[in-house]
């Protein structure tokens, strides 16, 4: 029997995770497609224990979630056997260039360039690069979501945006 | 980190593409809200598909409150239509017919 209480609490804790979890698993798929599919079903899988889960402490709770959401993707490239996904699946995102005009062009050569440059990077900068960017995650929430100490985070992290500095030839 | 690194209005050059990158992949409102829906909805109609059913069911999908007044009324009805139609040969009697 689902209750209003049931309804408000998975609410909130949709609410609170969602942005995090969603930059996870597009930092693990490289896919918006395949990311906001696995999102609802991570949250699916919240709202069946959401008395459990919310019970937890807030560290926990994302901890657990992150869990649910990390063993889907591991079971859809299971199932599935097609290995990564390439960024080339986030280019249907950007605009036709039919109608753009000369600046809009040049911001969506930058952002396929930004694209291929993070698309590069291996699979724990990544994630971890798309959740404090497109997440803006903490490195401490990274930390707990991931089961990692801070400081690895933030090493990864740095290491990530050095990558990205050399190969975008900005500054960082 | 102790600050949002990838405000638009950032200096680092880095932080910037980032960022530009980073909002156009970040989960619309309209999105969030059409899984949040369909989300709600999916474990609703699971619940409700789990439940089990009770007695007879009429079409849709419950019995009339007056099934039985009804049901009682027809059974009173047609007995006294085969009363009537069956004549005195066969007429139930109580006490006269010993007399008789």
């Amino acid at each position: 029997m689902v209750t209003t209480d049931d309804r408000a609490t998975f609410t909130a804790l949709f609410d609170e995770h969602r942005g995090g979890v969603h930059a996870f698993l597009l930092g693990r798929t490289s896919d918006p497609e395949a990311a906001r599919d696995l999102l609802q079903e991570t949250f699916l899988r919240v709202w069946r224990r959401v008395d459990e889960v919310a019970g937890l402490a807030p560290d926990r709770q994302r901890a657990w979630i992150f869990t649910v959401a990390r063993n889907l993707v591991i079971d859809r490239y299971r199932t599935e056997a097609t290995g990564r996904a390439t960024m080339a699946a986030v280019a249907d995102q950007v605009p036709d260039v039919t109608d753009d005009t000369v600046a809009q062009v040049v911001a969506r050569d930058q952002l396929a360039a930004v694209r291929d440059a993070i698309g590069s990077l291996p699979d724990e900068q990544r994630t971890i690069l798309t959740m404090a960017t497109v997440g803006e995650m903490t490195s401490r929430q990274i930390a707990a979501a991931l089961g990692m100490p801070p400081g690895t985070v933030r090493y990864e992290l740095h290491r990530a945006r050095r990558c990205l500095a050399d190969r975008l030839e900005v500054t960082g | 980190m102790t600050h949002d690194p990838f405000d638009p209005s950032a200096s680092d050059p880095l932080d910037q593409v980032l960022g530009a990158w980073a909002a156009t992949q970040r989960l619309d409102e309209a999105e969030s809200s059409r899984i949040l829906a369909a989300i709600v909805g999916q474990a609703e109609a699971a619940a409700a598909g789990s439940r089990p059913s009770v007695g007879p069911l009429t079409p849709t999908g419950s019995l009339p409150a007056t099934w039985w007044s009804d049901l009682s009324l027809q059974v009173a009805s047609a007995v006294v239509l085969a009363a009537r139609r069956s004549g005195p040969g066969i007429a139930i009697t109580t006490g006269t017919r010993a007399a008789a």
